[in-house]
């Protein structure tokens, strides 16, 4: 009789043991990560680099400074100072680049620049302009389109008005009857390193 | 053993209850990670980028419709069939890229563009018509936009000295004959005249001076700049005198109801080139500049202002809009 209760008694203390345990275990869990814990995955910082990003495009394109960084080609294939895929270490070294490294690099968030431009035949091309890795998946992006025409200026080196686009050589192609050039959409990616 | 028993019975429905609590913490817990997340979602639909190719799109239609009038030599419908191509192009290629972002989007011209003519002095001369009469009409019954001259400041009359302000532009001494822009309404008799004169003002040395007159009423300041390597550019319809604001041509154009006739008076007293935009076609227009083209100032033919219809469709907005481009229009 007495050994008998003694065994319930013990069953009795584990399995509250293991109830405790599994509460404290399940409120652990249940507490999980929140849209407002911080992390890269965060939603709202997500929202606030997506909108950072288009701020920044929207100011420049603006001031007129983002035509002359995507006519700063080296007419050899890439764009001057830049590997073939497009600048490695920032921006160009150029006014919208210097505007990407200080609102964009220097608060610790990547980005990858890419042109999207049309070919005779339709198609959607990209060529990358600022390649700083490959974005994380909680990346956001901003887009603008601008557009190009025959009379616009390619960019020497130092900056200053070189040959046209009609005359020159560069990456897209020319797909407008009369002074259209290209119609160009700049991709800004955004995430926080 | 019948102690026994009921506390069995204890302990379950002990624990169904916490079970049960726990469920309800995780529920309560888990509504409001929902609340949290589905907040700060994207909070709009998205209409920013319907305003960014609306804009896109005027801005391109600018650009073609200046670029057609500085260099095509065409008839009208030559132009028009130019100025529908480049939109329609542009259009198909934009409509590339909107596609990527799930939205369909569209320019369209709407009708014909407004024919019109461009008066222009390229070369430095003096503002005289093309047979050299200092006044002479520029167009008659029209309204004109774009309209941009680059003066030499020594070329334009100077007040005579110990007169003050007002004397020096407009005195009794009417021995300075300034140059002057006339604009007389065709459906009244309100007339607008915009003086020229040098060295007007007490404050300003080297200077360009404008003073707007509404039928002899002098209307606000005169605007004074002083030059720069002896010129001063003046956007009559753009109110700005060497890119400062002129607030007494804003309220000419505030007063001046189209169709107005444009001429010149006293077109020797002064020097420079300019060029303007009027919406009236060249086979309808009065004008003193030469419409063969051959001599200055030559009137050519160009468009004035085009319809747009800019629709932008993606699965949360639908824009559609119609918009009219005009380009160095006041009031644009």
């Amino acid at each position: 009789m007495v050994t008998d209760r003694g065994q319930a008694h013990s069953l009795e203390a584990i399995t509250a043991g293991m109830l405790l345990l599994a509460s404290v275990v399940f409120a652990l869990q249940v507490t999980a990560v929140t849209p407002l814990t911080g992390s890269t995955s965060s939603q709202h910082i997500e929202n606030q680099q997506a909108r950072l990003a288009e701020g920044v495009l929207a100011a420049e394109a603006e001031n007129g400074i983002i035509v002359p960084t995507l006519l700063y080609w080296n007419q050899s294939g890439k764009f001057h100072g830049a590997a073939d895929d497009g600048y490695h270490s920032g921006g160009p070294p150029t006014a919208f680049g210097n505007v990407l490294n200080q609102t964009l690099r220097e608060r610790n968030i990547a980005f990858d620049v890419n042109v999207f431009y049309v070919r005779t035949n339709g198609e959607r091309e990209r060529h990358s302009m600022v390649d700083l890795g490959a974005p994380s998946d909680h990346a956001s992006t901003a887009t603008r389109s601008f557009t190009l025409y025959d009379d616009d200026r390619i960019r020497y080196e130092n900056g200053t008005a070189g040959p046209t686009l009609a005359e020159g050589s560069y990456f897209a192609p020319d797909v407008g009857e009369g002074r259209l050039y290209n119609v160009i959409e700049l991709e800004v990616v955004v995430w926080r390193m | 053993m019948a102690d026994v028993d009921d506390r069995g019975q204890l302990l379950l429905v002990g624990a169904l209850t916490f079970a049960v609590i726990m469920v309800a913490l995780a529920v309560l817990l888990n509504a409001a990670i929902y609340t949290g997340n589905v907040a700060t979602r994207d909070a709009g639909p998205g209409t920013g980028e319907a305003i960014e190719y609306e804009n896109e799109a005027a801005s391109m239609a600018r650009s073609t419709i200046a670029a057609i009038n500085d260099r095509e030599t065409g008839s009208y419908p030559d132009r028009r069939l130019n100025f529908t191509g480049t939109v329609d192009t542009w259009s198909l290629n934009a409509r590339t890229h909107a596609s990527a972002a799930l939205a369909d989007a569209s320019v369209e011209v709407l009708g014909d563009p407004t024919r019109g003519t461009a008066i222009r002095q390229t070369a430095e001369r003096n503002m005289t018509d093309s047979n050299t009469d200092p006044n002479w009409t520029v167009a008659n019954d029209t309204k004109v936009r774009s309209f941009r001259l680059n003066v030499s400041q020594d070329s334009l009359q100077m007040p005579p000295d110990d007169e003050n302000l007002t004397d020096r532009l407009f005195g009794e001494n009417t021995t300075p004959h300034y140059y002057q822009i006339r604009f007389d309404e065709s459906d009244t008799t309100d007339q607008w005249t915009v003086f020229f004169a040098q060295n007007a003002t007490d404050t300003v040395t080297e200077d360009v001076t404008i003073l707007v007159q509404n039928d002899g009423t002098t209307i606000g300041d005169p605007c004074a700049v002083p030059a720069e390597n002896d010129r001063v550019v003046v956007d009559v319809t753009d109110t700005q005198v060497g890119n400062q604001h002129c607030a007494a041509l804003q309220t000419m154009f505030g007063g001046l109801d189209a169709p107005y006739t444009i001429s010149y008076r006293n077109g020797t007293n002064a020097t420079g080139t300019y060029s303007l935009v009027v919406d009236r076609r060249i086979d309808r227009l009065q004008t003193g500049a030469d419409t063969t083209g051959g001599t200055e100032p030559a009137a050519t033919r160009a468009l004035y202002d085009a319809d747009l219809r800019i629709t932008y469709r993606t699965d949360g907005v639908y824009y559609r809009t119609e918009i009219r481009i005009a380009p160095g229009e006041n009031d644009d």
